[in-house]
């Protein structure tokens, strides 16, 4: 039985008997060998990501698990628009998805395929996990939140904002508009205008809310306020509570700015007359971050100036978020 | 190993079944292969074009005064004429005068099919005849089942075209170059003259024949051969004179100012553009580019098995110099190895672009698979003397080896239909894995096709569609097509738009998110997905997304 069984391997002995001539050539059959595995090998990396139903299946558990100032993340990143499609606008609201950063965020809710972990939160502490089908779902904690007394960006508004074009003793105050036109620029246009802004006369400018591509090409809600050559771009935000610090994120549209030399945009931060210090952003850094320290006035709610030039050079398309740090 | 051999009256049978068989395939799959934004340029070139034939009925020899020829030429002539006039033709008789062909946009992609076909016969008669017909059949199916090639096949482009051309043109320049027959001189001096009529790739030619001349003549020198062809080259000068002869000829905007023309046409394709291409998680625009880009992908898009047969072929090739080679097989392999490199070489620059992704290189292709059909022949002959020592019939032993080596590509490129540039073979971890690595998800706007279906249901009548990277004109192809409405109209204004596509690259993003804000929602309506990779998705504005 045992020769039987050998001469089924080679014959007349055992493959390890066989000639050492025959034992070398049965290395030729790792090129048809090469061939079964690659096909084996596709076979199971065309299945292996979860597909849309599945991310539609997963909704409910998202929806129950997500809170209000908690952002979602998916990982893989490539992945997200299937979350975005199955959760909805719900599970990602706009300041959320195209937040400046996570360090304000106390927790983070991360949706994971394919073993991947969304790495800017990898050593955050892993509050809960659940496994869904193909998915895990982990409630991630920040170890140390930067605390929050005032998000400029969620009061771009015409009761708790005034804005004006100045240059030298003139002023060109900026109406505030729900029916401005929309306006979006497509790839190599401008980024979209929205709805309600502040339109500054009959021209180009204007301050209102929308969303730029950072140096990675990520979404970056922010306030657009893009001084016109000549003018000095005046904000006046009311009833700030000021804390430790103002920290902010300055940018133009990366894909539109990667390349450009063109001078710097200045954005300067005063309160009640008092200099707070000054911002100036290069075209190629991205979004970039700033920080200027407030401790002198923490305590205070007061008006808070921004004055935003650069000089006479064209489309200067800066957008900004700033938050009044604790 | 394998040397010459004459084709036989059943290896001409065989091409054709071959290429035949090809061009069916493709013809059968190009239903659901959407529109590329290059194939919406060519087909508006071939669109004047066929006004010009109108031209011509209609006025005669005065159709080919400056005049006329400036009006209708001068607006396409980024790229030679052979293509769009065969685009034209097609359409023009397959589609409006005979009714063959169901499709407008499948009739002016036909040529580009023909084409495709077209190379895999020739793989195969050059294989056959340098390697053996087990070899040449697999070097023929393992370009075919090349899953970027089988994409590429389909289209009302250029780079399958350039890719036969080079191809056809080399196999007949080395029958002129080994024969010295006068007819196959004057036909490679012609069909460069073609081939200079298709694209840009055709100005490296005449390097690579002057390298292959070089190299033949030294190896024979070296190992003391007798000399393949006659001591005057006449196939390489039948080239270089010919060609550009018959370039002229062919094609009618040269005629005047010529030598001005000539000029715009090289400076335009070396003064190309940078446009933007993402690789392993970085978007490139400018040089400069990054130095693996050709290799990796080559490596990531091209089965492994036959990068495996290729590898081994060129094994066999060196051990057969260093053994002694018949000097008319090297012959063979030398005009391979030469156009293998020639295609590749502009990408050891750092300042070629390389927004085209593998199509740039597609020439190299056909070499790379007869190559590899050399390596298919060794590997066969070594595993007959093995089955032979167990089995009988040994001569079962190649097509066995050769089905093991062809399922792989054959059911990848199957599978990658009709997402031809988001597949990724498994060494890049499938299309999973190539997204997770940062490698291009899709270019070209084609992926629109995907998602016919949904934009057709939830069009409201004569709604106006953001179109994003698909080419209004290739948006025009799906509509003669039916494959989307006749009242849906392709915009470039999202305000004005109803539905607005988008169609992932990095660059691009910034178009998702003005649409976030134009229709104030983050959330597609519809996702056209490859093996669970989101590539393109729709966005529609609030009344209109499905419960």
């Amino acid at each position: 039985m045992a020769a039987a069984r050998r001469s089924v391997l080679w014959r007349g002995s055992g493959l390890w008997q066989a000639p050492a001539r025959v034992r070398k050539g049965l290395l030729w059959l790792l090129l048809p060998g090469l061939g079964v595995a690659e096909l084996a090998a596709h076979v199971w990396f065309a299945a292996r990501a979860p597909r849309e139903s599945e991310w539609r299946e997963l909704s409910r558990a998202v929806l129950r698990e997500k809170r209000p100032g908690e952002p979602l993340v998916v990982a893989p990143a490539w992945a997200e628009p299937f979350a975005r499609e199955a959760f909805g606008d719900r599970a990602f609201p706009f300041d959320e998805l195209a937040r400046s950063d996570d360090a304000t965020f106390p927790r983070l809710l991360e949706v994971s395929a394919l073993g991947a972990r969304y790495e800017p939160a990898r050593s955050w502490r892993v509050v809960s996990e659940a496994e869904h089908g193909r998915f895990t779902l982990r409630v991630l904690e920040n170890p140390a939140p930067l605390r929050v007394r005032y998000r400029f960006i969620e009061h771009v508004n015409p009761r708790e904002l005034t804005v004006a074009l100045v240059a030298g003793t003139q002023v060109l105050p900026c109406e505030f508009s729900e029916q401005a036109p929309v306006v979006a620029g497509g790839l190599h246009g401008e980024v979209a205008f929205p709805r309600e802004r502040f339109v500054c006369g009959a021209g180009p400018a204007f301050v209102g809310l929308t969303v730029i591509d950072d140096q990675r090409y990520e979404p970056r809600r922010c306030i657009w306020a893009a001084p016109p050559p000549g003018f000095t771009l005046r904000l006046v935000f009311s009833g700030v509570p000021l804390g430790s610090a103002l920290r902010g994120f300055g940018g133009l549209s990366y894909f539109l700015f990667r390349d450009s030399a063109a001078p710097p945009v200045t954005l300067d931060i005063a309160s009640e007359g008092v200099r707070l210090g000054s911002y100036v952003h290069q075209d190629a850094w991205g979004f970039h971050p700033f920080r200027l320290a407030t401790s002198a006035s923490a305590g205070r709610t007061a008006n808070v100036e921004l004055a935003l030039h650069a000089g006479g050079a064209p489309q200067r398309d800066f957008c900004f978020t700033l938050e009044a740090l604790e | 190993m394998s040397t010459p051999s004459r084709l036989e009256r059943s290896d001409g049978a065989i091409a054709v079944a071959l290429g035949v068989a090809y061009v069916a395939l493709l013809l059968g799959s190009a239903h659901s292969l959407g529109y590329t934004r290059d194939e919406g340029f060519y087909t508006y070139a071939a669109r004047v074009l066929e006004l010009w034939f109108d031209r011509v009925g209609d006025t005669g020899t005065a159709a080919f005064e400056r005049t006329n020829i400036d009006h209708f030429w001068n607006p396409i002539h980024e790229h030679p004429g052979l293509m769009k006039l065969l685009f034209a033709l097609s359409h023009r008789f397959f589609y409006e005068r005979w009714s063959l062909i169901g499709e407008s946009g499948t009739a002016y992609r036909l040529p580009g099919m023909l084409m495709g076909g077209l190379a895999v016969a020739v793989i195969y008669l050059w294989g056959r005849e340098a390697v053996g017909r087990a070899a040449a059949v697999v070097s023929a199916l393992l370009f075919a089942f090349m899953p970027r090639v089988f994409f590429h096949s389909h289209l009302a482009c250029l780079d399958v075209a350039v890719t036969a051309m080079w191809l056809v043109t080399s196999y007949v320049y080395l029958r002129a170059f080994r024969d010295n027959r006068w007819g196959a001189v004057l036909g490679a001096g012609v069909l460069y003259g073609f081939f200079l009529d298709t694209k840009h790739n055709a100005w490296l030619f005449p390097f690579a024949l002057v390298v292959h001349l070089v190299a033949v003549r030294l190896l024979e020198r070296l190992k003391k051969l007798p000399r393949v062809g006659p001591r005057v080259p006449w196939a390489l000068l039948s080239v270089v004179s010919i060609g550009p002869l018959v370039l002229w000829t062919i094609w009618p905007w040269l005629w005047f100012d010529t030598s001005e023309r000539v000029r715009a046409w090289f400076e335009f394709h070396l003064q190309h553009d940078y446009y933007n291409m993402e690789f392993l998680g970085r978007t490139y625009w400018k040089p400069p580019m990054p130095a693996l880009y050709a290799p990796v992908m080559t490596l990531a898009t091209v089965p492994a098995i036959t990068l495996a047969l290729f590898a081994l072929g060129l094994f066999e090739i060196a051990r057969a110099l260093v053994r002694g080679v018949e000097s008319e097989r090297f012959a063979h392999d030398a005009l391979w190895l030469v156009g293998l490199g020639l295609s590749y070489a502009p990408w050891l620059s750092r300042n070629t672009p390389i927004f085209g992704g593998t199509k740039h290189w597609l020439p190299a292709y056909p070499f790379l698979c007869l190559i590899a059909g050399r390596g298919f022949a060794l590997a066969a002959a070594r595993l007959r003397e093995l089955w032979a020592e167990r089995f009988q019939k040994p001569e079962v032993a190649a097509p066995v080896v050769a089905a093991f080596c062809l399922a792989g590509p054959l059911t990848m490129t199957l599978h990658s239909h009709p997402w031809g540039l988001t597949f990724y073979t498994p060494l890049a971890g499938g299309a999973p894995g190539a997204a997770s690595a940062g490698l291009n998800r899709t270019f070209w706007g084609y992926a629109t096709g995907a998602l016919t279906d949904e934009l057709n249901e939830l069009a409201p009548p004569n709604a106006a569609v953001y179109v994003h990277d698909t080419a209004l004109q290739s948006w025009q192809l799906f509509r003669e097509d039916g494959r989307i409405r006749l009242d849906l109209t392709g915009t470039l204004s999202l305000p004005g738009s109803s539905l607005a596509l988008y169609h992932h690259e990095p660059h691009m993003r910034r178009v998702e998110y003005e649409t976030w804000v134009v229709y104030g929602t983050v959330s597609p309506a519809a996702i056209g997905s490859y093996d669970g990779v989101p590539v393109v998705w729709l966005y529609a504005r609030d009344q209109l997304r499905r419960p």
